[in-house]
């Protein structure tokens, strides 16, 4: 999901889902828990590359594909995960909605071997839904690693419902569930559900409404209809739920079978001696920065001989764009704009942006397969309490890292209202991929040495949390007064992740897209920008230059100048654009011939007066400023409100603008600059 | 633990176990999505509750619940009402 925020389908109205079902087409849903290795089976049945992740809520959209059953018309959905159909969050409502509502011919319910019993009760609840329910007991190998073992036939006969063992990441199980599926589909196979009995009272009850509910669509169970509305009053809510868990305890414990340890001297489980050192007291906040700071330190440093090169490369073919321009006699405005605007952001982009994020965004992908984000969250959970923010915030704002959007639209995870409405509007401090290599350029050049570069970038996040934080504690006094609400977050076993599968995945995703934006987003920005930069107003002055000596008095202040401030606004489509539009800017003024990579810039950057404080500042402005028009306009739909979007992007703009003037007073009165 | 009126003073919550130590849940002192909430992840009564590790910062807390690990903040804990189980010298194994 960090990789495809774009995969989206809105939940405003009933038959909203693409999904549909076409006449001669099956429609597969595929629900379970968080953390179930849902999307590993996905992925394993439909080929299709969608990012699997490792915390709560995490899947909060809806992906399809097509799967292979043997030529029949199937596709697979794959719904956010659920702890309950009882509804609590946005996910869960998607996922109840849909099951209700589209009627699938067939789910699966993924189920965590380990962890079977309460995944049992989300089976139980969907079996009231649907007959049709084959459940995929996923994540055997490491259940018996932990010495638990599944009796396949013994769950097969309490359910009444197919059940298979899979082990999706290494394809274990899978022939088996499609095989099931097809029979499924076909009619050969019928499941009948074994009904969870309530107490007498709520089962008396529900057979009274059902007499009395209307005629529903043959799909819709009449029992569960009825349920759902007695469930409305909380203490019957209270009795089905109880039913349900009981239930779910007595088949986990007539299916499940728990086998002695086979290293007895091993006092407690590697799992947990992990968690003693990640979220301990005295180590855990420690080890979480430094892990934090090697994944800049080998961005920094992996990034910078591809970078080079790649400079190398597309200057080199720059110069033979030129000579073929020249041999065409182009006019100078078209080479202009076409070879010294559009292909040299691309250039720059492709350059100095690309390796970057694509070390970084593998890297991080990781360190979410393997479960620790839920355990940084855990660690400074605290921080956000006492900001009156919601316990998740930690997550949506990690979400950020990688894409404002995607934080954004990550926020659903977040069920009040109002602790999702900080959550949106203080996710840009999170400075996200496209800032990334703008902050790591300017720290390589005021640092000395790699290890302090990577300092003053993790510093630069460090700014940028504390903002997330400290606005969050301001709106929570402010226009969102409350207290946070309850929260409730998972820790997941580690697991280890498939490394190489997750490193060349993203590395693909990553630099595919860069490239994408780079196309589609960048190279017009920088013929405009070209444009905006040679063309003369009447007075014989450019109008970046109007603009920017426009700005200056503002940007004098806050220790920066006009171009900077222009290259900011000109780079509202896409953050990655900013440091190019400003070397573009200042070069249609000194005529620099090469003007591509990272050690032109330093050049560029001293001819034009910059001293440590304006690329300090420029750093600053970068994290803390307003967002990219990707993630405005996914907060305008996320929020509904245009006043909102508005307040999201002055408020940030604001708190930069102090930020960056404070620190040029500070300079200032210490004389430092 | 201070300022919990309607609490009888001997009534223990998940917040007063000790970090290793189980309880059995009695009841959820809290309505709405919170008691709800609780309910859907397994919080019912009876069920063996084991405090498993706290935050650096003193909190949230980690449970295990029915082979979950689940973390909750000190002011949702202590609205889950829990008998804990005296400490014997084998900690009880749950899953």
């Amino acid at each position: 999901m960090l990789s495809r925020p774009a995969r989206r389908v809105e939940s405003s109205s009933a038959g909203r889902f693409s999904t549909h079902p076409e006449p001669g087409r099956h429609v597969i849903a595929l629900a379970g828990n968080p953390n179930t290795g849902k999307s590993t089976v996905f992925n394993a049945l439909t080929g299709l590359r969608q990012h699997t992740g490792n915390w709560p809520g995490k899947t909060v959209d809806l992906a399809f594909g097509k799967v292979d059953l043997c030529g029949r018309h199937a596709v697979v959905v794959d719904l956010p995960g659920a702890y309950s159909l009882l509804a609590c969050s946005e996910d869960e409502s998607i996922a109840r909605d849909f099951l209700s509502e589209e009627g699938p011919n067939a789910v699966v319910v993924v189920a965590e071997a380990g962890c079977l019993e309460r995944n049992l009760s989300l089976v139980l609840q969907i079996m009231e839904l649907t007959p049709n329910v084959v459940v995929c007991v996923n994540l055997i190998d490491e259940a018996n690693r932990r010495g638990i073992q599944v009796d396949r036939e013994a769950l097969e006969r309490e359910l009444g419902a197919p059940v298979v063992l899979t082990s999706a990441s290494r394809g274990a199980g899978l022939e088996q569930l499609k095989r099931i599926l097809i029979d499924l589909i076909d009619g050969r196979l019928e499941p009948k559900p074994i009904p969870v009995a309530y107490p007498v009272d709520v089962e008396d009850a529900s057979r009274e409404l059902e007499s009395r509910l209307p005629t529903l669509p043959p799909a819709v169970s009449r029992r569960y209809v009825a349920l759902r509305m007695l469930d409305t009053d909380p203490r019957i809510r209270e009795k089905i739920v109880e039913a349900i868990y009981a239930r779910a305890k007595s088949i986990s414990d007539n299916v499940v079978r728990h086998i002695p340890s086979s290293a007895p001297t091993l006092k407690t489980p590697a799992e947990s001696r992990i968690d003693d050192v990640l979220t301990s007291r005295w180590l855990g906040l420690p080890v979480m920065l430094a892990l934090l700071g090697g994944v800049f330190w080998i961005t920094l440093v992996g990034a910078n001989y591809p970078s080079a090169l790649l400079a190398k490369a597309l200057f080199q073919m720059e110069s033979w764009i030129t000579v073929a321009f020249q041999a065409m006699h182009a006019p100078d405005w078209l080479h202009g704009a076409a070879v010294l605007g559009a292909y040299r952001t691309m250039a720059w982009v492709v350059s100095v942006m690309l390796p970057p994020m694509a070390i970084f965004f593998p890297l991080f992908t990781l360190l979410e397969d393997l479960g620790y984000l839920a355990r940084i969250s855990f660690n400074v959970d605290w921080c956000f309490k006492k900001c009156g923010a919601h316990g998740k915030q930690s997550l949506t704002m990690a979400m950020g890292f990688g894409c404002n959007a995607a934080g954004v639209i990550a926020c659903r995870i977040i069920d009040s209202p109002r602790e999702r409405l900080v959550a949106i509007l203080t996710n840009n401090f999170a400075p996200c991929n496209g800032r990334f290599p703008t902050l790591i350029a300017l720290a390589s050049l005021i640092a000395a040495g790699s290890l302090r570069a990577s300092l003053l970038v993790a510093a630069m996040v460090l700014l940028g949390v504390a903002a997330t934080l400290g606005m969050s504690w301001a709106l929570s006094r402010t226009v969102l007064r409350g207290v946070p609400s309850s929260f409730i977050l998972e820790l997941p076993p580690y697991r280890v992740p498939q490394v190489a599968k997750v490193l060349l995945r993203s590395l693909y995703d990553r630099t595919l897209l860069v490239l994408k934006r780079a196309v589609i987003v960048a190279a017009p920005a920088g013929a405009v920008v070209w444009a905006l930069a040679n063309l003369s107003t009447p007075a014989g002055e450019s109008a970046l230059a109007f603009i920017a000596r426009t700005l200056q008095p503002m940007a004098t202040i806050m220790g920066l100048d006009g171009f900077i401030l222009t290259a900011f606004i000109l780079g509202l489509p896409a953050n990655e654009i900013v440091l190019p539009i400003l070397v573009m800017a200042y070069s249609s003024s000194t005529a620099l011939t090469e003007t591509t990579g990272l050690a032109s810039l330093g050049r560029i950057l001293a001819a034009n007066g910059w001293t440590w404080l304006t690329a300090l500042n420029t750093m600053i402005f970068s994290v803390l400023h307003f967002p990219c028009s990707t993630t405005l306009l996914t907060i305008t739909s996320e929020t509904k409100s245009a006043r909102w979007t508005a307040f999201a992007a002055i408020m940030p703009t604001a708190v930069a603008i102090a930020a960056c003037c404070a620190t040029r007073a500070v300079a200032k009165l210490l004389g430092l600059a | 633990m201070e300022g919990n009126l309607d609490r009888e003073p001997e009534t223990a919550t998940l917040s007063d176990l000790r970090l290793g130590q189980t309880g059995v849940m009695r009841s959820v002192n809290a309505t709405g999505m919170v008691r709800n909430r609780l309910l859907d992840l397994g919080f019912l009564p009876g069920t063996r509750v084991t405090a498993v590790r706290r935050a650096p910062l003193g909190d949230p807390t980690a449970y295990r619940v029915r082979g979950a690990v689940l973390a909750l903040r000190h002011e949702d804990a202590s609205r889950v009402i829990a008998e804990p189980i005296p400490d014997l010298h084998m900690e009880a194994k749950q899953c």
